[in-house]
């Protein structure tokens, strides 16, 4: 009985696939639209927070320190920073490194530095924060700390820059729930059609087996069965669109705006996301499922 | 004799005013042959619909195979129309399944395996003539014959009771025949067969038992 059930059951799907090519190909495709769309802007919202992120290491706060510190004194200072809550680490620049980082910046002008017969750079120690501290107002107030310390010459920060970084981290990151809010909408929407268009086919195939006396579960189990299939075909779509886009802009465009994303890798999606959007193409085919025969005229 | 559909003064109301049914009460006996005639509208499409379970009386009583319909339990329903095979006049057959997958469907629903199935259907389509249409598709059928499929498909649980609207309204005169000697067929192994017709020269040529109905009422 239970066997002749499961065998029922997976060929009634396969048949049902055979019969009904044209509204399984519409499922599918509109699954796999209405999960393309969220998955593209998921796809952009993490490689645009990992540039932002790629960004926020730049945020840093140079001390140039006074000619006539001591190896001791320099040392004692920079654990005196280091010991501020909001600093991730430090990094000590010497006079003589500090002449050669401007050398190679002018490097082709080289004699711009001959003239000089001492070097003018002070040493520095370049301070990171961690990355929960990168704000315009933790900066700041970490500067001020640095400058009230003992041989710190001047504290220099890139405030503007700052100001706009941690502008353009707030409209990512609000715009971003907004943005998925309405896409997730529309995403709903399109799926709740998809689903009238189901049951509109379905339509007489459910009457026709409640007439002949089929229980509820024997009509619901095959269509969320197959609802769950073109889920996961759709959310393939999706992934797989995706993935051409992306390899297809890697090949022919990424070069070229090479310069605007800097070194930061585009990268694709790791696989537990792709699994989770595979689920959620399965989810949405079961409710389509459950929801056909909700909404299939009473016989 | 076991009486096998009985109505106890039922009344049914779409909602829209007039009664669809008014004060129906029957009694068909175990293998009886029975027509109902009247003109469209006078409610022979809704008392059928009562008996297969599609609707529900507003009032009165409606049993099949003595089980009182009104108190039985929605997800008992199923399986009460199961013992009842139904035949309309638009056949119902779902143009995307071969003639073997839309026989097959009642038997289907009641879990029976793929090769018991297969054997049955063969042997149902072989006694309304279609042995050699199983791989068919309905619209590569006549109208006869896809009424055939359909009578094939009411009868192939082998239901005590078949049900049958206007069975031959779409046919042609020779067509008709052969769906009532069919029916008759079927009647004679025993099923009882309840069979709404507004078709005069029928009801005179076979003499069966005859209920008349009229805006809603039995008159005979």
């Amino acid at each position: 009985m239970l066997t002749a059930r499961i065998a029922h059951i997976i060929r009634k799907v396969l048949r049902n696939f055979g019969a009904y090519p044209i509204v399984h190909f519409l499922a599918v495709m509109t699954i796999g639209i209405s999960l393309f769309i969220p998955s593209a802007y998921l796809f952009i919202y993490f490689n645009l927070t990992g540039l932002l992120t790629k960004f926020g290491e730049e945020v840093h706060i140079s001390v140039y320190l006074s000619d006539f510190l001591s190896i001791d004194a320099t040392d004692a200072l920079q654990e005196e920073i280091l010991a501020i809550k909001e600093v991730d680490r430090v990094e000590y620049i010497t006079k003589e490194e500090a002449l050669v980082y401007l050398s190679e910046s002018f490097s082709g002008q080289a004699n711009v530095l001959e003239g000089l017969e001492d070097n003018p750079l002070p040493a520095s120690v370049e301070v990171m924060l961690k990355e929960e501290y990168r704000t315009p107002d933790d900066v700041s107030l970490v500067a001020s700390k640095i400058e009230r310390m003992n041989g710190v010459e001047d504290v220099v920060y890139a405030q503007e820059w700052l100001a706009r970084f941690y502008e353009a981290v707030k409209i990512v990151r609000i715009g971003g729930i907004a943005v998925a809010a309405v896409l997730s909408l529309a995403a709903v929407a399109i799926v709740s059609n998809t689903i009238r268009l189901i049951v509109f086919a379905r339509k007489d195939e459910i009457e026709i087996m409640r007439l002949v006396g089929a229980t509820r579960m024997f009509i619901t189990v095959p269509l969320v069965v197959e609802g769950m299939i073109q889920g996961a075909l759709g959310a393939g779509l999706a992934v797989g669109a995706l993935w051409g886009l992306y390899r297809l802009f890697m090949e022919h465009y990424y070069n070229e705006f090479g310069l605007f994303f800097g070194a930061v890798d585009i990268t694709f999606f790791p696989h537990t996301i792709i699994l989770y959007i595979v689920l959620g193409g399965v989810l949405l085919g079961m409710l389509g499922g459950f929801f056909s025969f909700g909404r299939s005229i009473r016989v | 004799m076991d009486c096998m559909i009985r109505l106890n003064h039922v009344y049914k109301n779409y909602g829209m005013g007039t009664d669809a049914l008014s004060d129906v009460s029957l009694n068909v006996e175990k293998g009886e042959f029975v027509f109902v005639t009247g003109p469209s509208g006078a409610g022979k499409t809704t008392l059928l619909r009562l008996l297969f379970l599609a609707e529900r009386p507003t009032k009165g009583q409606v049993f099949i195979n003595g089980v009182d319909v009104g108190s039985l339990p929605r997800r008992k329903v199923p399986y009460l129309r199961r013992a009842v095979g139904v035949v309309f006049q638009d056949f119902k057959l779902l143009p995307s399944l071969t003639v073997l997958d839309n026989v097959s469907f009642p038997l289907e629903v009641m879990g029976m395996g793929r090769r018991e199935i297969i054997r049955r259907v063969r042997r149902v389509l072989k006694f309304v003539g279609l042995e050699d249409r199983e791989r068919a598709y309905p619209l590569e059928l006549s109208g006869g014959e896809q009424q055939r499929v359909a009578i094939a498909r009411s009868v192939v649980n082998e239901p005590p009771i078949l049900l049958a609207d206007e069975p031959t309204g779409n046919l042609d005169s020779e067509l008709t025949l052969d769906i009532i000697r069919l029916m008759e067929y079927i009647h004679g192994r025993g099923a009882t067969v309840l069979m709404t017709t507004h078709n005069k020269d029928i009801v005179e040529r076979f003499h069966k038992r005859v209920l008349s109905l009229k805006a809603g009422r039995i008159v005979s």
